[in-house]
């Protein structure tokens, strides 16, 4: 914004830098209030949502009382961490949250990106396709993991079709083996058509010249893929990573509604944990030391998948 | 090629980030205990049993219950507020899985807008450590006789009365007995001397399996202490805790190995089916695909309502060798001490569990037993007992309530030692070795009461 700058009369000369400095000191006044008032909603949920949770969490994290007392905890400093660092248990889930995630994320990306990209080529009821496929998006996820819980009993569905091909019953969410998997199935049959949506957006974005372009330079389909689909979709790609993975990570209900953390704590992921000491044995000081790993964990994942896309840029 | 411009995702993607880690946070928030005013007070306003007198101006009382659905106990509600018209229970029912995690959101936060809520039995020494309940002794100091002694024992913390027992329980072991017929096994006899041991019952169901049917053995209640406790009790494995104030796991034993060594292979054999949650069960028995069942009487009216299913009842098996135990404890209710209606509350308490016989007076189909010793004919007299299926029944929990009931530990870690057993009987009817998940449970379990020795 700029002021009038016509030249100052003679006679004026000793007043106008006040009157001047006065109007700009009023606009700037104004302007910040104007500021101000529009930031403050933002602020004040930031504020209430954002840090005081944090804060709340870190004093929680330091403090210690028996679980759902109505007695004031009192500070142990960072006990609450070397009693989580000296427990097996906390490590396996941590172990189990890395590997859950290590898998379901890119097999998530790769799925929703495939399903994207043959939903935009033009295919008969394309629209039908699309609604069918983020369906299960729309379902609760609480009645998702129910519905794929009575699917998946070892007396179930799915177990009766393998039967049925000869195909001996499978122990879905009750085997060591093949927990994770079954919930890698279950999270995905939510997740894939939600973030296919995304890619759908970003894959509509490419405008068509440079389809065109590589069509006349004689590039076949997966060369065009690789050297303008991809390089072209990079940012919506890292957006839907970033939210997948932070999704997968907070990610509880299935293991809360189907497994309680077995067999063998080999779905006990971090959330879950989280969630169970807080909610279910009353102790929100184990809960929040056991949270801030989790937001550590995010963080530095988060930030390596940024990395990752800066780097790509900068080359 | 110069790559055209797109909406930078990197700042949606760290909103998003930042967004759910916070929702993540919040979550962990809510259940946070940081209140500083204290605990263990006890509401303004008690008063002795015999000094009670209604409000003169209408008072509405919150009462947050687990063993009744809210239409079950409706008849019990309308007879009180006829005989108290100046006070209105709000009666909030919340699902028994459920329950631990609303009390200690509500109680730790010592939310005045809860005055009484149903207490499981075994945890009255962990509630009472946590400063959830209320010394009752001064207000019902004449207890003795009034209710059974095992609810009035269970009522009752560092010999003090700290909940208003109201119901107890007993279990028995249904068969189907089409299937037992098919299977050419003859029924079991009713009486507590015919009591059928572990082994007989598994070979007996596993030939109802070769006779067609689908399984052979289910227990009601899979993965909870409630139910599997007598099985280790019954080779002398006691109650899985000991040592001071019972804060010591005491798992590693050879009854309690043993014991979960047979209940592993009931599923290692197929004679049970894996991965049924405890809210299905009941339905394997009811459509006729399990030949026995050992489960609460509260089944018997919806298995006698099905017509086509011929079933009969015997007494909850012992192992060979071993003494004969079996499930009990119910419900009390506690007083909330931050409740500002204690005398309304009290005189509710009072109906629940003494006037006339207590509530089981007014419910028209209850089938578990009452603590009230005065009351329990109500609930012998229940059209459930006269159905020729269930014959048998009224003396057999007549019999286990004197003779053969065991309570459950009593530990202020109570929560915790119940919440891993459900894990490591899950974990073991899904093939993990006995020895093992036993071993892990003691260490799971000492971690956890570390906090409370």
């Amino acid at each position: 914004m700029t002021l009038t700058t016509h030249p100052p009369d003679a006679g004026e000369t000793a007043p106008a830098p006040r009157r001047k400095g006065t109007l700009h000191r009023r606009r700037l006044v104004g302007n910040l209030s104007a500021a101000a008032i529009f930031l403050t909603p933002a602020l004040t949920l930031i504020i209430v949502l954002r840090l005081i949770p944090v804060i709340q969490a870190v004093n929680d994290a330091t403090h210690t009382s028996l679980p759902g007392s109505t007695l004031p905890p009192s500070f142990v400093g960072l006990d609450n961490f070397t009693a989580l660092f000296s427990s097996h248990a906390f490590w396996s889930s941590v172990q189990q949250t890395l590997i859950f995630n290590v898998i379901v994320n890119p097999l998530q990306i790769v799925l929703a990106l495939a399903l994207a990209v043959l939903l935009t080529q033009n295919l008969p009821a394309t629209g039908i396709w699309r609604t069918l496929i983020f369906l299960p998006a729309a379902v609760p996820m609480t009645g998702s993991a129910v519905v794929w819980g009575i699917a998946l009993r070892p007396d179930g569905p799915v177990n009766a079709a393998l039967t049925g091909v000869g195909i001996h019953q499978q122990p879905f969410l009750t085997g060591q083996g093949q927990v994770v998997a079954s919930l890698i199935l279950i999270a995905s049959w939510i997740g894939v058509g939600y973030w296919m949506i995304f890619l759908i957006a970003g894959l509509n974005d490419i405008p068509t010249v440079y389809y065109e372009a590589a069509a006349i330079d004689g590039a076949g389909p997966l060369r065009r893929f690789w050297s303008v689909t991809l390089p072209l979709l990079r940012r919506p790609l890292l957006f839907v990573l970033v939210a997948d993975t932070v999704s997968n990570f907070v990610l509880f209900a299935p293991m809360q509604i189907l497994t309680d953390g077995g067999p063998q704590g080999k779905s006990n992921f971090l959330m879950y944990d989280i969630f169970h000491n807080s909610f279910e044995l009353a102790d929100p000081h184990t809960a929040a030391a056991e949270l801030l790993v989790l937001l550590a964990l995010m963080i530095v994942i988060v930030a390596v998948q940024f990395r990752l896309l800066r780097s790509v840029e900068e080359s | 090629m110069k790559l055209p411009t797109l909406p930078r995702p990197a700042r949606a993607g760290t909103q998003l980030a930042v967004g759910a880690i916070a929702t993540a946070l919040l979550v962990a928030g809510c259940g946070s205990g940081s209140d500083s005013s204290g605990g263990g007070q006890k509401p303004a306003g008690l008063t002795a049993a015999d000094s009670l007198k209604d409000p003169a101006k209408p008072v509405t009382i919150n009462y947050a219950g687990a063993a009744y659905s809210a239409d079950d106990i409706k008849p019990v509600l309308a007879a009180f507020h006829k005989e108290h018209p100046n006070i209105t229970v709000n009666y909030q029912a919340v699902p028994f899985d459920q329950f631990n995690s609303v009390l200690s959101t509500r109680l730790s936060r010592r939310d005045s807008t809860l005055d009484l809520y149903d207490v499981d039995m075994p945890r009255t020494d962990a509630y009472q450590a946590r400063g959830w309940l209320t010394d009752l002794t001064s207000a019902f100091p004449d207890m003795a006789g009034k209710v059974d002694k095992t609810s009035l024992q269970a009522a009752t913390s560092d010999g003090k009365l700290v909940a208003m027992p109201f119901q107890t329980s007993s279990q028995l072991l249904f068969y189907n007995k089409t299937l037992l017929k098919k299977a050419g096994i003859p029924f079991p006899s009713a009486k507590p001397a015919d009591r059928l041991t572990w082994e007989a019952v598994t070979a007996d169901a596993k030939k109802t399996q070769q006779a067609g049917a689908k399984w052979g053995l289910l227990f009601d209640q899979v993965n909870r202490y409630y139910q599997l406790q007598p099985l280790a009790e019954s080779l002398g494995g006691g109650p899985g805790a000991g040592g001071d104030k019972n804060l010591t796991p005491k798992l590693e034993t050879a009854g309690w190995e043993k014991a979960m060594t047979w209940y592993g292979s009931l599923y290692k054999d197929k004679v049970s089916p894996r991965g049924v949650p405890v809210a299905q069960t009941p339905e394997l028995f009811a459509s006729g695909q399990v030949a026995f069942f050992p489960g609460g009487p509260w089944w018997g009216p919806q298995f006698a309502s099905n017509a086509k299913l011929d079933f009969g009842v015997t007494a909850y098996p012992y192992f060979k060798g071993g003494k004969a135990a079996t499930p009990t404890g119910g419900w009390s209710l506690g007083l909330n001490p931050a409740s500002k209606k204690a005398v309304a509350s009290e005189i509710f308490m009072k109906f629940m569990a003494l006037d006339k016989g207590g509530f089981a007076q007014y419910m028209p189909s209850l089938t578990v037993p009452p603590s009230n010793t005065a009351g329990t004919a109500t609930f012998y007299d229940e059209k459930v007992f006269k159905d020729p299926r269930m014959a048998g029944a009224v003396d057999l929990t007549k019999y286990e309530l004197a003779n053969t009931a065991t309570l459950r530990a009593r530990t202020a870690g109570y929560v915790e030692f119940e919440d891993t057993l459900s894990k490591t009987f899950d974990d073991i009817s899904n093939g993990a070795s006995a020895s093992s998940a036993l071993s892990s449970a003691t260490s799971t379990i000492n971690q956890a009461w570390a906090k409370y020795r």
